[in-house]
């Protein structure tokens, strides 16, 4: 009963609604119709389309940025074969030496075949010399900080120490250079290397 | 005979992309919509300003529509906020020309044979531009829309009652331009 009500309440007069039916005869433009359904089917595209026409790009230019980075990164990195070994070589002779004094027990791999520099005879010097150099090579070079390329080239090299007379030329030329501290170093090993010597 | 997809759910598959579903939608409303938003506004360009933001607004809702209510109610309170809007940008539609019908006969043209109908809706169609706005707006969601009082009362955010009333002040004032006697200028 009620819903006949409303229904009857909604409904225009029959002759009034039958009158406007006629009067009514509009319709939409039609470059009105076309305008939005253009716009409706634009906004139905698919929108990652949009997403990514900039994604790709900044993709490559990522790509091509960090490959450029990581070029100038290695092109800038020092190369660690260029090391002057000799200034380590005495460091290295005069730790193991010291190592070997302090422990007279049994000693592993590399330190077995060290011994004290005061017992060391010219051809033991030079294969000591060898042997640190290929550990240096190995293990302490690599590590070495940039400082070590800008260490001046030391002491007296193995021609050098070849002979007594040669070895104190060299030690001679590097107190003539104002390098004191190795000229004394050297002339120490000189001592010990050939205690027979008269170095004066 | 297959019965077609409702409103709803034309809505929903435009949501999803598919716009053949907006197009059965538009071309159903379309006529009703526009007719509305002429016999609101008074003025032709006017109404075809108001009826495309209508269906942009319509076409921008894909994203966020929901089928809470029916389809033709979430339509007409579209256009009927766009109405108001317009109305609240624009004061010009108190001053604009009125609807001229595309079919409409000159009277000094009109044949002694003419109908009393064509002159009823004549007559109609002056009482409908001296309508109320309130009124003749919940007239033509009635009309256009075939809206029910619930729903009309929604769409202009009203009670019941006031649509009720404005929709029974509308008919009277209508039945009467048409039941009055031809009066000759």
């Amino acid at each position: 009963m009620t819903e006949e009500r409303n229904q009857s309440d909604a409904r225009a007069d029959a002759l009034v609604s039958q009158a406007y039916r006629d009067l009514a005869g509009e319709r939409t433009p039609e470059h009105l119709d076309r305008t939005i359904l253009r716009a409706a089917a634009k906004e139905a595209r698919p929108r990652y389309s949009r997403f990514i026409a900039w994604t790709r790009p900044m993709a490559w230019a990522a790509t091509v940025m960090l490959s450029v980075a990581l070029v100038l990164e290695v092109a800038n990195t020092p190369s660690p074969g260029i090391v002057s070994f000799d200034k380590t070589i005495s460091t290295f002779e005069v730790q193991s030496a010291e190592a070997d004094a302090k422990d007279d027990g049994p000693v592993d791999s590399l330190e077995e075949s060290v011994v004290p520099a005061s017992e060391l005879t010219k051809k033991q010097s030079n294969d000591m010399r060898q042997k640190a150099t290929a550990v240096a090579e190995q293990e302490i070079a690599p590590q070495q900080p940039a400082a070590a390329f800008s260490a001046p080239v030391t002491d007296c090299d193995e021609d050098a120490v070849a002979t007594p007379q040669t070895w104190l030329e060299c030690i001679v030329a590097l107190e003539d250079a104002g390098r004191d501290d190795a000229a004394r170093e050297q002339r120490t090993m000189l001592a010990e290397a050939f205690p027979d010597f008269d170095p004066r | 005979m297959n019965k077609s997809p409702e409103d709803s759910a034309l809505m929903l598959r435009y949501c999803d992309g598919d716009v053949a579903a907006f197009e059965v939608l538009y071309r159903r409303h379309k006529d009703a919509v526009f007719r509305y938003l002429l016999r609101l506004c008074q003025h032709r360009d006017t109404a075809e300003d108001v009826f495309q933001d209508v269906w942009g607004k319509i076409v921008k809702a894909r994203g966020s529509y929901r089928p809470t209510a029916k389809f033709s109610t979430f339509l007409y309170r579209v256009a009927h906020n766009c109405f108001i809007d317009h109305i609240r940008r624009n004061k010009r539609h108190t001053q604009t020309a009125a609807v001229e019908p595309d079919s409409q006969p000159d009277p000094a043209d009109l044949p002694e044979v003419e109908t009393e109908r064509s002159l009823a809706r004549r007559r109609l169609e002056a009482a409908l531009q001296e309508l109320p706005e309130e009124q003749r707006d919940v007239f033509l969601l009635s009309e256009e829309a075939g809206l029910s009082l619930d729903q009309i009362s929604c769409v202009t955010d009203s009670n019941r009652e006031t649509a009720k009333s404005r929709l029974r002040y509308a008919v009277n004032k209508l039945r009467a331009a048409i039941d009055e006697p031809v009066r000759t200028s």
